[in-house]
This record gives C-alpha cells, sequence and structure tokens, in this order.
C-alpha cells in the first residue's frame, strides 16, 4: 500500500541510466574489486539519505532488531523503490545473517557483461551499500553481499546480510547542567 | 512496462551528480564555469545524459509512425518523451519558424527536489546538466542536431531554448 503513494519511473529508464553509470565507473577503475567497492560506497551515500523518506512514507516506526528489519527491508524496501518482490531466508542458527533473495532486478535488465567481468564484477553491488546506509542511520550495523547473481548464470539474485552490531543512541550534552 | 518509484531515479541521478561534479562541499568552493577541469565534469555529465538521451528515445519511439514534420518531432519529445522522463508534459512551447524552438516546463521534475532546499540555490544549475544531456540526445536521435540551455532562474520553473544547427 506504501509503494502506491509515489509516482513512478519506468524500469527501462533506470536500467538504462544505471547501466550508462556502470560503464563510467569500469572506465575510471577498470579493476572490478574496485568497480564493487566504488559501487557499494555509492549505495551507502543513497542510502543514509533514503531512510528518511522510506520511513515516512512507509509510516515504519524505528526498526527495533535485525530481524524485523530484514523483513522489513525486503517485504516493503524492495516492493517501494524497486517494484519488486523479495523475501528474506537462510537465516543461520545464531540469528545474525540472513539472505534476501529476489528473482527480478529491474537494475540489470538487458544487461550483458563481457566475459571478463563475469565472475569477478557485482553489476548491482550498488543495493549492498543502500542496505548497509539505510540500516546504519537506524543504528544496525551490517555487511552487505552478493552471493548470487543472474548476470552470473545464477538462477535467482541473493544479497547476504550479516549483522555485526547495534549501535547505543547518543544522548547530546546538556550544557546548563 | 515494469515501473519502478520515481525517489529511485532520483536518488540514482543525485548520485551521479555527486560522482561526476564531486559532492556538494566541493561544489560550492568553485563556480562551475571558472575552471577548467570542472568543465570537463560538466561535459562528461553532459555526455552521459545524451547517451541515455538517444537510447531511450529510440525506445519510446519503436512502433511510432514516422514524423512527416519537424514540428511533429517537436511535439513527440514535448509530450510523450517529456511524460515518460519527466512525468509531464511541456506546458508551453513556442517557436520562431526559423529553427529556434522555447520550451517552458512549470515545475520541472529535476528541479523539484533541489528548489525547495535553500542551501541549494546557486546549485541548481549542476542538477540540469545532466537532464539537459537527455533532452539533447533526445533531439539528436530525430535527427535534429542542437545546441540546448536551460534557464532555471525561477526554479522548479524552467525554461529550454532549443537551438537547430543547419543540417550539413
Amino acid at each position: 500500500a506504501a509503494y502506491a503513494k509515489s509516482e513512478k519511473v519506468s524500469a527501462d529508464l533506470v536500467a538504462l541510466t544505471y547501466g550508462s553509470f556502470v560503464r563510467e565507473i569500469i572506465k575510471d577503475f577498470e579493476e572490478p574489486d574496485q568497480v564493487n567497492k566504488e559501487l557499494e560506497k555509492l549505495g551507502y551515500n543513497i542510502g543514509i539519505r533514503l531512510i528518511e523518506d522510506f520511513l515516512a512514507k512507509s509510516g515504519i516506526s524505528n526498526c527495533s532488531s535485525f530481524e524485523e528489519s530484514a523483513e522489513i527491508i525486503s517485504r516493503v524496501a524492495f516492493k517501494m523503490f524497486l517494484g519488486i518482490r523479495a523475501t528474506v531466508s537462510n537465516w543461520n542458527s545464531e540469528h545474525n545473517s540472513c539472505s534476501i533473495i529476489f528473482d527480478e532486478n529491474p537494475l540489470a535488465e538487458y544487461v550483458e557483461l563481457p566475459p571478463e567481468y563475469t565472475h569477478s564484477l557485482f553489476y548491482s553491488n550498488l543495493l549492498c551499500g543502500v542496505i548497509r546506509g539505510a540500516l546504519e542511520m537506524v543504528q544496525i550495523i551490517v555487511e552487505c553481499e552478493f552471493v548470487k547473481d543472474q548476470l552470473r548464470g545464477d538462477d535467482t539474485n541473493e544479497i547476504n546480510i550479516r549483522f555485526k552490531e547495534m549501535l547505543q543512541e547518543q544522548v547530546p550534552w546538556n550544557d546548563e547542567e | 512496462m515494469t515501473e519502478v518509484a520515481e525517489e529511485s531515479f532520483d536518488f540514482l541521478v543525485m548520485i551521479m551528480v555527486d560522482y561526476f561534479l564531486g559532492n556538494d562541499e566541493k561544489r560550492k568552493k568553485v563556480s562551475l564555469k571558472d575552471d577548467l577541469s570542472t568543465r570537463r565534469k560538466v561535459e562528461r555529465l553532459e555526455a552521459i545524459g545524451r547517451d541515455i538521451g538517444r537510447r531511450w528515445l529510440e525506445k519510446l519511439s519503436e512502433g511510432t509512425p514516422h514524423f512527416s514534420t519537424e514540428l511533429d518531432k517537436v511535439k513527440f519529445i514535448c509530450k510523450e518523451f517529456w511524460i515518460a522522463t519527466f512525468q509531464k508534459q511541456i506546458d508551453n512551447l513556442k517557436t520562431n519558424n526559423k529553427g529556434t524552438y522555447v520550451l517552458s516546463d512549470k515545475r520541472f521534475r529535476s528541479l523539484l527536489h533541489v528548489s525547495e532546499t535553500p542551501d541549494a540555490i546557486g546549485q541548481l544549475e549542476d542538477y540540469i546538466i545532466f537532464p539537459l544531456g537527455i533532452i539533447k540526445g533526445a533531439f539528436e536521435s530525430l535527427g535534429m542536431n542542437c545546441e540546448v540551455y536551460g534557464d532555471c532562474s525561477s526554479a522548479p520553473s524552467c525554461i529550454f531554448t532549443v537551438n537547430l544547427k543547419e543540417q550539413e
């Protein structure tokens, strides 16, 4: 329902724009590892700004736990921002690591990676950064990485999220006391 | 056609502007027109816009009948292309019939969020480089080589002047 509130843009235009952007980043960094890192960093810069918009539009109050947040990311955020269905699975026994799995990826439509990048580039690594940045703003520190990518011939797309720690909200100093 | 939230596109474009022009802090220090390396950055961002605009227009015009006149082409850009790219059509189109077209958009998408933030005044031009490229690419895709200028002095309203070049 939250998703219905925002205006829509054609996924084609987004895919076209993202593709051109990735191509430029490849020109600048060349090394696939460096490109992955840069994409993650750019995503992080989106994530830290996007969270406010997301909380306002979805009406979700602060995410209190890692588990709850993972559910919200997959069920609400992926739907709201990318218009796609995603599910959470592969929880480990400690419940500090899980995967977000999605079959459709609007960023990667019509994309074919050149052979030299097929096994080294994570084309949509931006998404990992978005998740990390957004969660950091609600005090949850995580690491994210792609473990499956259809552009590599995998059957689906899978982002693994590992929980690191919860930050404490800092109480601001009161000068008058 | 699958669709994504417009915010996603906005965030993507915002991060591209940061990537190619440097972040806000850096941009405040240098006025864009002064510096040669900055001019190169601007040109690069515009070139990417043109490339996207060219391919995007090709996609949009698939299956539309051949345009018989120049005006038909311009109208296609003002309506179908503008809606698909900026969510609304051009509010007003004028021409001197000598190859200059003036397109005005009272609420230009790329300026909506920026013009609400007082800090961003003076940087409005940064946010118009990429869309100007897209628009130029769209015209080129229809075989109309041109220069496109944008006046965003009364943002979020924006007035585009398109000067067609003589066909060689």
